[in-house]
């Protein structure tokens, strides 16, 4: 039975990964606490259900689809809302104006899909495999499989590219980088772009396996939280470990606990993190 | 080359820099020397534009570059090799030199440049996996240096290359210096090692408090007696 509780946690992880890989580049590069990050979560799902409900279009495929529309938008908050607030005021002001957008998106969801919990039910939904006496659902399994291959992708693009290249030698030294040739700005705007980008396709791929709700949002972005500050502020591979470790916690703490004990484990994970590493557990400096 | 015209600069209210006028040939290696606070990396600073000036002009090849931001005026061929290494530490060696053929058109030139590179620093070519972080203060410097050819500049800023080295890693990293000064780059060295500083260019100027107060051959400047006093106790 163990097993398969940490199997089910490490493919929930995976997706948790994915979900705070766009928070901790963000942070990592900007110094801003993206409190929108949940919200560009809720406004992938609904992407998903919607393009799903109307269209027909699988969830795994939609994510591609609306990509660009997530990048444009998450470009457009940062340069006329957040690009504008002096460099010394940036953490705190940031962090406020992202926390009002987040509700401005919350509350239109609201609106246009009222509370009603939505599912994106696919043909497939009902279907399990049996993996080492776990029973797996097939949502669940591509999603998580979905999210490892994203989060090599960006891992590759971070390390192999000239752009990703750009943006870490951004995270560590923004003078320098500028005299490399990086429009620093130019940069910043597009790895805000990339963090919404990364955090809705989280959300669509997610949309199969969760319910769909305006205000789902503030359920992911604490996860991402944690996961980013239990990985190391900064990197991709620290937020790959700790949404593993945030999905296995939680596993373990619904078996043997309770079930409504799940939601308390990134709370007490980042308490103990806090404590113990505050550098996160990869720590150091922006590690990719 | 390089043509500094009576330009005023500084940080916010407070003015370093007083009516700095300054000119390189092409092909020339020019020290600028002086004590610490003078101005040196301000200067620097100012020509690779990190920061504005609020007076005067600076000229690359003929055309104004003052008040352009450092990505614009490295693409006009200015590689600032800064104070203090600035490596980019969590990247490792070959990451660090490939920063320096981000701008588009270096791109293409990325093996060839990576191979002089290696050549001049054999100790670069040994470590490039490794995490730059995790360098010797004169590995870093060769890296830093590496990095700033990799643009392939017209102009090369370099600011105090010999800072916190042993005596011994001083003098490689003068050698490679030569050799790229014979082979015709074009450098604005700053230093507080007079003397190798001195040893090293035809031609230097003398900064201090934020004014230029000589300039000429090395020779006439290391013969001086005020320079002999300050700066190399004689």
């Amino acid at each position: 039975m163990i097993t398969s509780i940490i199997i089910n946690g490490i493919l929930i992880g995976l997706i948790y990964a994915l979900l705070a890989i766009g928070l901790t580049v963000i942070f990592g590069v900007m110094r801003i606490i993206n409190m929108f990050h949940g919200e560009a979560v809720m406004l992938g799902m609904y992407a998903a259900f919607v393009l799903f409900d109307k269209f027909g279009i699988s969830p795994y495929i939609s994510v591609f689809l609306t990509a660009p529309i997530f990048f444009v938008l998450g470009s457009i908050i940062y340069k006329f809302l957040i690009d504008p607030i002096p460099a010394r005021e940036r953490e705190i002001t940031s962090l406020i104006i992202t926390l009002g957008i987040s509700f401005i998106f919350a509350t239109s969801a609201m609106y246009i899909w009222s509370a009603d919990y939505r599912t994106v039910t696919l043909p497939f939904s009902q279907d399990v495999m049996v993996f080492i006496k776990t029973r797996i659902g097939y949502p669940a399994l591509i999603s998580s499989c979905m999210s490892a291959v994203m989060i090599v992708g960006f891992y590759l693009f971070m390390s192999k590219t000239y752009m990703g290249r750009a943006i870490r030698a951004t995270e560590l030294d923004k003078d320098t980088a500028s005299v490399m040739g990086v429009n620093v700005k130019w940069i910043s705007i597009a790895t805000f772009g990339i963090g919404v980008v990364l955090a809705a396709m989280a959300g669509g791929i997610l949309s199969p396996i969760f319910y769909i709700y305006p205000f789902v949002g503030s359920n992911f972005v604490i996860k991402a939280f944690t996961i980013v500050v239990l990985g190391g502020m900064g990197s991709v591979t620290g937020a790959l470990v700790g949404g593993i470790i945030l999905g296995v916690a939680e596993a373990l703490a619904s078996t043997f606990l309770e079930y409504s004990m799940k939601d308390i484990m990134a709370f007490i994970l980042f308490l103990g993190i806090l404590l113990f590493k505050p550098s996160g557990i990869l720590g150091g400096r922006t590690r990719l | 080359m390089l043509e500094i015209k009576g330009i005023d600069s500084g940080y916010g209210k407070i003015k370093v820099l007083k009516d700095i006028t300054l000119k390189i040939e092409k092909g020339e290696m020019v020290a600028l020397v002086g004590p610490n606070g003078a101005g040196k990396t301000t200067l620097l600073k100012t020509i690779a534009g990190m920061i504005v000036p609020s007076k005067g002009d600076i000229l690359l090849e003929e055309t104004s570059i003052s008040g352009m931001p450092p990505h614009k005026t490295s693409a006009r061929g200015i590689a600032y090799v800064p104070e203090g290494r600035r490596v980019f530490s969590a990247m490792s060696v070959e990451e660090n030199l490939l920063m320096g053929t981000y701008l588009k058109k270096n791109r293409p030139h990325k093996t060839e440049s990576l191979r002089m590179v290696y050549d001049l620093f054999p100790r670069l070519e040994e470590r490039k996996k490794q995490t730059a972080g995790t360098l010797s203060g004169g590995e870093q410097q060769m890296l830093a240096i590496g990095r700033g050819l990799m643009m392939r500049p017209k102009l090369v800023l370099l600011d105090e290359p010999s800072l916190g080295l042993a005596p011994l890693l001083i003098n490689s990293i003068y050698k490679v210096l030569e050799r790229l000064n014979g082979e015709g780059m074009t450098t604005l060295l700053v230093e507080q090692n007079v003397k190798k500083a001195l040893s090293l260019c035809k031609r230097a100027y003398v900064i201090e408090s934020g004014e230029i107060v000589m300039k000429g051959p090395s020779e006439d400047i290391l013969c001086d007696e005020n320079v002999k006093c300050t700066y190399l106790g004689i």
